[in-house]
């Protein structure tokens, strides 16, 4: 979409959709700031915005019966909605030695403490990484 | 905790927030006990408190303050705290007294003949009495004086 310089009228699709996909983040990253005080903040804004970005274009529209992002490709959407979790909730990621195979040390840490933070073409982000206890 | 857990990544996902060991209500409490510790006057006993000025939300309505300090100090607060001043039941009553006396005065004054220049003009009444000349004439001279600051002697 393409406006005049200045023109924002005219460019009100795209105000639309900004306004949902800014509205939608806002919410998760509230609820997400009020579940897990103190490890997540406003610093996950851009983590939060390509995750409302995702989810809404893999959400299917109940009148097309398609997500954006078929109408947009004419593909289907890589993503499922069962494969979205809760932004900022926390998420324990088996070490990858024994991911491997390997083993670990008897009294070593089995996994680390990571925050889910969305994922982008079926990739899993951790952004901050917290060793058990 | 969900029982989700990714197949390649061998990822549990804890989508409840049950393993957060910081919960949310540590926050809501910290408030709570500021709200607790501001609000003396909801919970502190009369009794055990050294201070005369003292008196609680319910010993107020209860039994209202006798005491020359304690209604003073009432009245103070509620000329800060306008939300909180209990209306005047009666207040309706003066105003309406007020307006019905003004309306009684204007009626006799009317009935008598004697009201100003300004108001007989306003009501398209004759300015003069025939009976009272002087009076009408004094009328006159006073509404002059008020309007224009000065006096014209229109009796010569």
């Amino acid at each position: 979409m393409f406006c005049a310089v200045g023109g924002h009228w005219q460019n009100g699709v795209t105000k639309q959709a900004i306004g949902v996909i800014t509205q939608t983040a806002q919410t998760i990253l509230l609820h997400a700031m009020s579940q897990w005080l103190g490890t997540v903040n406003k610093e996950f804004w851009t983590f939060v915005v390509r995750h409302a970005s995702t989810f809404h274009n893999a959400s299917i529209h109940c009148d097309i019966g398609k997500s954006p992002h078929h109408m947009f490709t004419s593909l289907p959407a890589p993503w499922k909605l069962e494969d979205f979790c809760i932004f900022g909730s926390p998420a324990f990621v088996l070490d990858k030695r024994l991911q491997d195979g390997d083993s670990l040390p008897k009294w070593r840490a089995r996994c680390w403490l990571g925050v889910y933070v969305g994922h982008h073409w079926c990739t899993l982000e951790m952004s901050q990484s917290y060793t058990t206890q | 905790m969900t029982t989700h857990v990714s197949p390649q990544f061998h990822v549990v996902h804890d989508d409840q927030f049950t393993s957060v060991l910081r919960s949310a209500s540590t926050l809501f409490d910290k408030f709570y006990q500021q709200l607790y510790d501001k609000a003396k006057w909801l919970h502190v006993n009369e009794q055990d408190s050294t201070s005369d000025d003292l008196y609680t939300f319910d010993d107020y309505w209860d039994a209202p303050p006798t005491s020359k300090q304690k209604t003073k100090k009432i009245k103070e607060s509620q000329k800060n705290t306008a939300c909180h001043t209990p209306l005047n039941p009666n207040r309706n009553v003066a105003l309406s007294e007020t307006l019905k006396t003004k309306l009684e005065k204007r009626e006799l004054q009317q009935e008598n003949g004697t009201l100003n220049v300004a108001s007989k003009v306003e009501h398209g009444l004759p300015y003069g009495d025939p009976r009272e000349p002087h009076r009408a004439v004094e009328n006159i001279k006073y509404n002059l004086v008020q309007v224009n600051n000065y006096s014209v002697d229109l009796e010569h």
